[in-house]
């Protein structure tokens, strides 16, 4: 069954052709990587195409992974790489601001706007605090956000974070406090 | 540890990480000074509500629009020379005449100013074979040549080293008459000896 094999051994298993081992791929990562990637771009949608993106790349790219890092490394390192790329276009596309928009236009955004979040009115206490959050991660500085997300929202190891970001696990763990610090600034 | 530097102990308390006496003093100072009990209760706080937060999940139709993306992806993989062909066929017809021209301009600037950017380089093909351009043979006629010597050289030498584009045939042996060569020198010192002692 391909359910009791490890990510490891699905991704080898994948490069000998086995496409039922890539399936099993998707269902184990999909959801994480849409909660990861939307800590970088809090956008459902841009989200989800992301999240397909590195499933694209992990099927065109499978033979490239070698088993010298764990596959779930591997994967958050697409996912995050595509993320920041995309969050480099959206700043520069940013010349087309809120207040060029038409007022139906504006209508349209604000109702997309508040979708996730269901009505204002109904809107509770609590989840105003997730929205606050959400809204405020991808405005941390690169550094304070990658580790807040692969941290906190992941829930990875200091050491898979190391591996991720290529930094030191001391750095990784100095810079969680701060970042945690900076984050409750910002939502308070 | 210390109330300045409390902040960079928090994570470490909240992963167990601290010893004993480390944790003791962390607690003590959260005691002591509200700042650090505030900027610990903040953490607390949020990473609560982060744990709280409702997981995101994908759509039903995810995996049917990750295949249709595969798909794609799959039809992009055709070679260069299709695209190349796609791209000459679907242009219009003045911009295959644009790169028509520019080609034709380009082969013809090569060829008037003789670059040698197609040709194919004999060093490095053939490896250790060299072209040599220049044979320079010096014959030392100052101190004059024996007709003894002459007769015991072989009528004709060999020059196997002197391989040329020029001579259309490069492996060839090029044979040069040596001896009528110089019979031919000797003869005109000669003829220039009687002359002079005649006068």
């Amino acid at each position: 069954m391909v359910t009791d094999y490890t990510d490891e051994q699905l991704i080898l298993k994948f490069q000998e052709g086995d496409v039922k081992s890539y399936n099993e791929i998707v269902e184990r990562f999909k959801d994480r990587l849409l909660n990861f990637v939307n800590g970088y771009m809090n956008d459902y949608e841009v989200s989800q195409n992301l999240v397909q993106d590195t499933f694209v790349k992990v099927y065109t790219h499978g033979h490239s992974y070698k088993e010298i890092s764990k596959f779930s490394t591997w994967i958050y390192t697409i996912a995050g790489n595509l993320a920041k790329t995309e969050l480099r276009k959206l700043k520069r596309r940013k010349t087309y601001s809120f207040s060029q928009l038409s007022n139906d236009e504006r209508e349209f955004s604000l109702d997309k706007h508040s979708m996730d979040m269901s009505n204002n009115s109904e809107r509770t206490e609590r989840h105003q605090k997730y929205h606050d959050i959400r809204e405020a991660i991808p405005k941390l500085n690169e550094d304070f956000r990658n580790i807040i997300v692969l941290r906190d929202i992941q829930e990875l190891s200091y050491d898979e974070i190391s591996n991720i970001t290529g930094l030191a696990i001391g750095t990784v763990k100095s810079r969680i406090n701060r970042a945690r610090l900076k984050l409750v600034e910002m939502i308070s | 540890m210390n109330s300045d530097n409390f902040e960079d102990y928090i994570a470490a308390y909240i992963d167990q990480e601290l010893s004993a006496s480390e944790a003791k003093v962390f607690e003590g100072l959260m005691q002591s000074d509200q700042h650090c009990k505030q900027k610990f209760d903040q953490t607390m706080k949020l990473l609560k509500n982060i744990k709280a937060m409702p997981k995101l999940e994908t759509s039903p139709d995810f995996s049917l629009m990750l295949q249709k993306k595969i798909d794609s992806s799959k039809r992009l993989e055709i070679s260069f020379i299709d695209k190349i062909s796609n791209f000459m066929i679907s242009s219009k017809p003045t911009l295959n005449f644009a790169l028509s021209f520019g080609a034709v301009a380009v082969f013809t600037f090569i060829y008037l100013n003789d670059l040698s950017v197609f040709r194919v380089d004999i060093d490095s093909a053939e490896g250790t074979k060299k072209i040599l351009t220049k044979e320079r043979i010096e014959i030392d006629l100052a101190s004059g040549i024996d007709d003894e010597f002459l007769e015991n050289e072989d009528k004709e030498i060999f020059v196997n080293d002197i391989e040329d584009d020029t001579l259309g045939k490069i492996d060839e042996k090029f044979k040069i008459n040596f001896k009528g060569l110089i019979q031919d020198v000797m003869k005109g010192v000669r003829n220039a000896r009687t002359f002079d002692e005649g006068n």
